[in-house]
C-alpha cells in the first residue's frame, strides 16, 4: 500500500542503496542495509507471533538499531509504542500494559531494567500475559539472504488508518495516555514536512528528540522520505553542549528540529555564537513558547538559518506552522504560531463550539488527515475530546487542543495561553494535576499543590510546595526521591518548598497566586 | 575530599533546602529522578571544571554518575591515573 509511513523509505532504498541514512557517532547504515536488516528483524517478528493490528513495545535509546526496530515494526504491520527511557520501570510497565503490547524490541540492558527475565515479563505482572516475547537486538537476527529492495513487507497492516505508532503522554487525572496515530495521519504530516521545508538527499539532519516524542517524526520518516543522512545525537553529545556544537559542524548538519530550551543550551552553554555550524540553513522548534529576547539571539548567532515555528500537541503533530522572516521586527514581543498546515483544518471555537468572531479568543480546534485516532483504549476520553463533525459547517471532528489562540484579519494564529493547568517543561507537556497526585502521597504530607516557578535556564521549573503533618517530617530528598519512582525526570518537582500550611483566600480555597 | 565537594553540589543545585551531610553517598541520583538530563549536564560540566578531568562516554553512559559515593570514586581514579600518568 501506498499510503503507509515506510512506503516513501522503501522508494529510496530502492533508488539509493548505497546512500547513508543513518549515522551515530562512528557506525553508519546505507538505505539498503536499513532496508535488509528491517526486513530480517520485521520476518522475525512475524515468525514470533507479531500480527497486523498490535502494538509492539520499544525500549531502545537513540541508535541505528532503534530505527531498524520502528522500520522493522511497522514492515511486520503493527504499531510502534516507543518507551520513555527517562521514565522509572515502573511507569514503562504500565505504558505496555495499558495497550496490550505483542512484544518488546529491547536490549539486554533496558530488559533487565525493566526487571524481566530472557523470555519476557516477570511472572505476576499485569503486562505479563500480554506480551508473550522480547527481542534483543544486541543479537540481532541474521541478515537476509537475496534481492535487496525488491521484497515486500513481512506484513502488512489492512488499510492505512492502522494505528502506526502510540505515543503515551501525561494525563490530567494521575495516568498517561496513549495517543494512537494512523499510518494515514503520520503520512500526512511527513509528505507536508518533506514538501514544505524542501527536505532532499543533499540534507544532513540532526536527529535530536527521543522517539517517545513527536519531533521524532519528522526526523525518522521525513528524513528517510526525502532519502536524507539522519544523524543521532547521542546522549553524551547532549550532555556537552560545546561538542554538540562543534559536531553540528564536522558532520555538516543542514536541518535541526528541537525544543526552544535545547537550542538555547547550544547558545549559552554551548558557546554556539562564536561557532555558528557552517552548513546549518534550517532550524525548526516546537513544544514550547520561544521567549523572544532568546529567539533574536539565536536568530543572530545563525544569521544564514532559516527558522520555523512548528505547533501542535501529540494528537495532531505539528497542524500550524509559521517561517519566520530573516529578522524580526524590532517591536516584536511574542512570535505567531502561523498559519494551518496543508492537512490541517482549523477553527477558533468558543466553549459552546461556536466560532468566534475574528480577532477574538477561542480555543484551537484541529480536524484533517493528521490527527489521532484516539487515546488507546480510552472511547469516553476521545469523545470528550473531539467536537463531532458538523459542529462546524463544513467540517470533520475537531481536536479541541485546549490551546487558547486568536486569529488576525490575515488569518494567522497566535498562541495565547492554556485552558488548564497544564504546563510546558522543556516541551514536554506535563499536566500539574498528575504531578500533585503523586506529591500527595509523599508519606507525612498533609497537603501540598504544585505550582510553576520561572527558571532562568529552563523557562519554567516545577515547584512542590508541602506541608508535613502535625508531627511528621518531610524532607526535600522524601518528596523528590518519591516523585522520582513513579513519575519521568522531566516531572519530578526541580524545586521543593516545606511550609507550615498553605496560603489561603478568604473563603479558604488555595491562593494559587500567593504560591507563584 | 572530593565526596564533600560532590556532596554539597549537588545538594545546592538539585536538593535546595536540604542539608548536605544528611544526604546519603549512596543515594540515587539520576535513576531515581532527583537529577533530570540537564541536571546531568550541569554535574558533568561541574565534574571537568572542578576536577579538571575529562569523562568519556562510557563514564556518563555508565552507573557511575549515580550516587556521590561512585561519583567521587570515578574522580578519584581519574585523578589517580593522571598523576601516575605524569
Amino acid at each position: 500500500m501506498s499510503n503507509l509511513l515506510v512506503a516513501p523509505f522503501l522508494d529510496r532504498a530502492r533508488d539509493q542503496p548505497g546512500a547513508t541514512a543513518v549515522v551515530q557517532g562512528s557506525r553508519r547504515v546505507t538505505y539498503g542495509e536499513l532496508e535488509q536488516r528491517s526486513f530480517v528483524l520485521a520476518r522475525h517478528l512475524v515468525e514470533l507471533g507479531a500480527t497486523p493490528g498490535d502494538r509492539i513495545g520499544i525500549a531502545l535509546g537513540k541508535s541505528i538499531e532503534a530505527v531498524v526496530a520502528v522500520l522493522a515494526v511497522l514492515r511486520a504491520g503493527a504499531a510502534y509504542v516507543p518507551l520513555d527511557e527517562q521514565s522509572p520501570p515502573d511507569r514503562q510497565l504500565s505504558v505496555l500494559a495499558d495497550c496490550a503490547v505483542r512484544g518488546l524490541v529491547a536490549t539486554r540492558r533496558s530488559r533487565q531494567r525493566l526487571g524481566w527475565g530472557p523470555s519476557g515479563p516477570r511472572l505476576g505482572h499485569a503486562a505479563a500475559g500480554a506480551c508473550p516475547f522480547v527481542v534483543e537486538l544486541d543479537r540481532e537476527p541474521a541478515p537476509a539472504t537475496g534481492g535487496r529492495g525488491e521484497r515486500g513487507d513481512p506484513a502488512q497492516p489492512e488499510n492505512d488508518e492502522a494505528a502506526a505508532y502510540v505515543l503515551y503522554t501525561s494525563g490530567s487525572t494521575g495516568a498517561p495516555k496513549g495517543v494512537v496515530m494512523s499510518h494515514r495521519a503520520a503520512r500526512a504530516f511527513v509528505d507536508w514536512a518533506v514538501k514544505r521545508f524542501e527536505l532532499g538527499p543533499t540534507d544532513r539532519i540532526a536527529s535530536v528528540a527521543e522517539l517517545c516524542f513527536d519531533l521524532s517524526v519528522f526526523d525518522v520518516f521525513a528524513g528517510l522520505a526525502a532519502g536524507a543522512e539522519i544523524h543521532l545525537v547521542t546522549p553524551d553529545l547532549m550532555l556537552r553542549p560545546p561538542r554538540l556544537v562543534a559536531w553540528l559542524d564536522e558532520a555538516r548538519i543542514t536541518s535541526w528540529y528541537s525544543v526552544p530550551s535545547t537550542l538555547l543550551l547550544l547558545l549559552e552553554r554551548g558557546d554556539l555564537a562564536r561557532r555558528p555550524p557552517s552548513a546549518l540553513r534550517r532550524v525548526l522548534f516546537a513544544g514550547e513558547v520561544f521567549a523572544v529576547p532568546q529567539l533574536r539571539r539565536a536568530m543572530q548567532a545563525l544569521p544564514a538559518a532559516r527558522f520555523f515555528n512548528l505547533f501542535g500537541p501529540t494528537e495532531t503533530n505539528v497542524c500550524t506552522y509559521y517561517a519566520l522572516p530573516p529578522a524580526l521586527p524590532a517591536e516584536a514581543t511574542a512570535v505567531p504560531i502561523g498559519w494551518p498546515c496543508d492537512h490541517a483544518e482549523v477553527a477558533v471555537l468558543d466553549p459552546e463550539g461556536r466560532p468566534v468572531t475574528q480577532g477574538s479568543e477561542g480555543e484551537l480546534c484541529v480536524g484533517g488527515a493528521g490527527v489521532m485516532s484516539g487515546y488507546w483504549g480510552q472511547s469516553a476520553l476521545t469523545r470528550a475530546a473531539f467536537w463531532p463533525a458538523g459542529t462546524v459547517s463544513g467540517l470533520g471532528p475537531l481536536y479541541r487542543t485546549g490551546d487558547r489562540v486568536r486569529q488576525g484579519s490575515d488569518g494567522q494564529l497566535w498562541f495565547l495561553g492554556r485552558r488548564d493547568r497544564q504546563i510546558k517543561h522543556r516541551g514536554y507537556r506535563i499536566e500539574l494535576g498528575e504531578v500533585e497526585a503523586v506529591v500527595a502521597g509523599v508519606p507525612g504530607v498533609l497537603e501540598s499543590a504544585v505550582v510553576t516557578r520561572p527558571d532562568p535556564e529552563q523557562g519554567a521549573g516545577l515547584c512542590a510546595v508541602v506541608v508535613p503533618a502535625p508531627g511528621e517530617k518531610v524532607t526535600v530528598l522524601a518528596v523528590k526521591s518519591h516523585c522520582g519512582k513513579v513519575l519521568p525526570a522531566y516531572m519530578v518537582p526541580s524545586t521543593v518548598e516545606v511550609r507550615d500550611s498553605l496560603p489561603r483566600t478568604s473563603t479558604g480555597k488555595v491562593d494559587w497566586l500567593r504560591l507563584r | 575530599m572530593s565526596f564533600e565537594s560532590i556532596r554539597h553540589f549537588v545538594v545546592s543545585e538539585f536538593l535546595q533546602g536540604h542539608r548536605a551531610e544528611d544526604l546519603d553517598l549512596d543515594q540515587p541520583l539520576l535513576s531515581s529522578g532527583i537529577v533530570d538530563s540537564v541536571g546531568t549536564m550541569k554535574l558533568v560540566l561541574y565534574l571537568e571544571q572542578e576536577f579538571g578531568i575529562v569523562l568519556d562516554s562510557d563514564d556518563i553512559a555508565s552507573d557511575q554518575l549515580d550516587t556521590v559515593r561512585s561519583i567521587g570514586a570515578l574522580v578519584e581514579g581519574k585523578l589517580a591515573a593522571r598523576a601516575s600518568g605524569e
